[in-house]
């Protein structure tokens, strides 16, 4: 299988800390990819590293072929890859349209010589909100279109997280916990959707989740972490069945 | 009696200045959120530019050999020589004006640029004390470097407006003052209702989302000094010629503290607020300047405008924390026409068949 996104045998230590410990993931084009594993295993972490935040002591990241260790964020978004964040990272005070149209990606007013002249970005802005009217509406958010971010609800803003993710045309997307805090049936609905805009947008998904019950039957392939380290690797099932994985979530 | 003429020119003049510093702060502090404690060093960086070279360049053309006199001695001469001989060359006088105005906010610029380079990428409280202490640096370097401003005694400038006679010559530098003003405004606000504009206030409210999508978010915030600074020199420099003289002492931190004020007060994210900050900051301390003679307090009478205006900043954080006029979305376009646009479109052609 082809796999775009590669890390090799991370290490990332915080004093004495191992957060990682050697971690080798390989994601698969156009899969649903879950990181399972308790409180503090690293699943954070290994995000953060992919995307830039953090800085790995050892080890690789490799996105379709070339080698993106230590990129700032701002350059691993220009590879295609964009994230969410455990608690949803929203621009608070922007409205939901604004929150999307922000991450969308090259708009030629955001570039201070072109800011002055309306001109040149009037027809770019346009498409950019109906693009991010058709996002909107595909998650049930377009009617908040001119409500401030902060406004929303825990479960609207996890939405709204995801579609800006899609607003910025992205190859792969690494979600960090997209269904902490949410009820279980907007759960089942968040995945769905997901499921859904990876048939139709060709996506890759990187997803990490603490809640297996929920998160599983969605997944293509699974890799479960514990203290730093991938302790198993395979389908939802074989994971599941794995007397380690049972080990390190009930504590051992 | 009050000559109500020279008031209300003084009003314009003063407030085309603190117009000028409350909108670059605010595209500072109230669209990028960069807590700009500076203020007073890219202000003094046009006063100091104006100060130490207008005269300069001009006394030449003046007649003035500068190797044969002592400018610090004699820079008040220079300055009056120089005036006089700007009064019969009215073109020249708005070429130096003009030159040494964007002078300065070139100069503004730059130091804006490398006062925040070292801590732009740092947490916003070390840019913050960064930026404070930069200015403090460069007060005491002009107090006591002798050849940039004349130290302590401070430097004389040449009046560019000296071809006018009378009351005649104040109106007119106020109206060009406040041209200025409006103009930088108009582009401010300009910059404020495009995309630019809210890329600054998404990387104010989340710099870390705005990095994930691509933003270079210590660039981004340069440019932010950049626009900020060199409106602060611009302004810097336009004080200079309006009160004829550039003295270190005149560029204290305090100075910055009052345009803060007037941001908050007026609603920081909000050109409108700034502008109508400043107002209210201008007019409460002219008029309290002209009424002190008039009224007997029982503590220093310099004073009344700072209590004046604490206080008032104190009963607006209390009940309008936002400011008076709080931010609002900046609409780029006009989002619900568009919206309702495609809505009906999309109403037109039932079974979303088309795209
Ligand atoms: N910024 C940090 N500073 C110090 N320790 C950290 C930091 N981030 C994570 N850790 C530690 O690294 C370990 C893994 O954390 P994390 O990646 O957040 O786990 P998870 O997301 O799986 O719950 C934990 O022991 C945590 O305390
Ligand atoms: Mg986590």
């Amino acid at each position: 299988m082809d796999a775009p996104l590669k890390t090799r045998d991370l290490v990332k230590t915080f004093g004495g800390i191992r957060a990682l410990d050697g971690v080798s993931i390989d994601v698969y084009n156009e899969k649903i990819t879950l990181i399972i594993g308790p409180n503090g295993s690293g699943k954070t972490t290994l995000i953060n590293v992919i995307t830039g935040f953090y800085h790995p002591e050892r080890g690789e990241v490799k996105f379709n072929g070339s080698n993106i260790t230590g990129l700032p964020p701002f350059k691993i978004f220009e590879k295609g890859i964009v994230r969410t964040f455990q608690i949803p990272h929203l621009f608070k005070s922007l409205t939901v349209l604004e929150n999307m149209l922000v991450a969308s990606r090259n708009n030629p007013g955001e570039k201070l010589r072109k800011a002055l002249f309306k001109n040149s970005w009037r027809r770019a802005e346009e498409h950019l909100v109906e693009k991010a009217l058709r996002i909107l509406e595909l998650l049930n958010l377009d009617h908040l279109w001119d409500k401030p971010a902060c406004t929303l609800s825990g479960g609207q803003m996890k939405l709204l997280e995801i579609g800006r993710a899609l607003m910025a045309d992205p190859l792969m997307v690494l979600m960090d916990e997209p269904i902490a805090g949410v009820n279980p049936r907007l759960a089942n609905e968040i995945f769905e959707h997901l499921l859904s805009l990876r048939k139709e947008l060709n996506l890759t998904f990187l997803i990490v989740e603490h809640r297996l019950d929920i998160a599983l039957p969605y997944a293509d392939y699974v890799y479960a972490m514990d203290r730093g380290k991938i302790i198993s690797k395979g389908s939802p099932s074989e994971v599941l069945e794995d007397k380690i994985v049972a080990r390190a979530y009930l504590g051992g | 009696m009050i000559d109500i003429i020279r008031l209300l020119v003084d009003i314009i003049a003063f407030y085309a200045i603190y117009l000028l510093l409350s909108i670059s702060l605010n595209v500072e502090y109230g669209y990028a959120g960069i807590p700009n404690f500076g203020k007073a060093l890219f202000f003094a960086a046009g006063g100091f530019v104006v100060g130490s070279l207008t005269s300069r360049l001009l006394a030449p053309l003046a007649g003035i050999d500068l190797h044969q006199v002592n400018f610090k001695i004699y820079n008040v001469l220079i300055a009056t020589k120089v005036s006089q001989y700007l009064s019969g060359n009215i073109l020249l006088a708005l070429t130096a004006f003009i030159a040494m105005i964007i002078l300065g906010a070139i100069m503004g610029g730059l130091l804006g640029v490398v006062a925040s380079y070292p801590a732009i990428r740092l947490r916003e409280d070390y840019l913050a004390i960064t930026l404070l202490a930069a200015g403090e640096l460069a007060r005491i370097i002009a107090r006591n470097y002798d050849p940039l401003i004349c130290g302590t005694l401070g430097v004389s400038v040449p009046d560019p407006f000296a071809w006018l006679p009378g009351i005649q010559r104040s109106i007119v530098q106020a109206g060009i003052m406040m041209s200025i003003a409006v103009m930088v405004w108009l582009l401010v606000e300009r910059i404020a209702r495009s995309p630019f504009g809210r890329l600054l206030r998404a990387i104010r409210e989340d710099e870390r989302a705005a990095e994930v999508y691509g933003k270079n978010v210590a660039s981004i915030r340069m440019r932010a000094l950049l626009i900020g600074s060199s409106i602060a020199g611009l302004a810097g420099a336009i004080y200079a010629f309006y009160v004829g003289s550039v003295h270190a002492d005149d560029y204290t931190p305090i100075r910055t503290f009052i345009v803060w004020v007037m941001v908050v007060l007026g609603g920081a994210g909000n050109n409108a607020g700034a502008a109508l900050g400043s107002l209210v900051y201008v007019l409460s301390d002219r008029i309290i300047m002209q009424v002190k003679y008039y009224i007997t307090v029982p503590f220093d009478i310099n004073y009344l405008s700072y209590m004046a205006f604490g206080t008032l900043l104190i009963l607006v954080l209390m009940y309008r924390p936002k400011g008076i006029l709080p931010e609002k979305p900046s609409l780029t376009i006009d989002f619900s026409k568009v919206i309702s646009r495609l809505r009906e479109e999309a109403e037109a052609s039932p079974e979303g068949s088309g795209g």
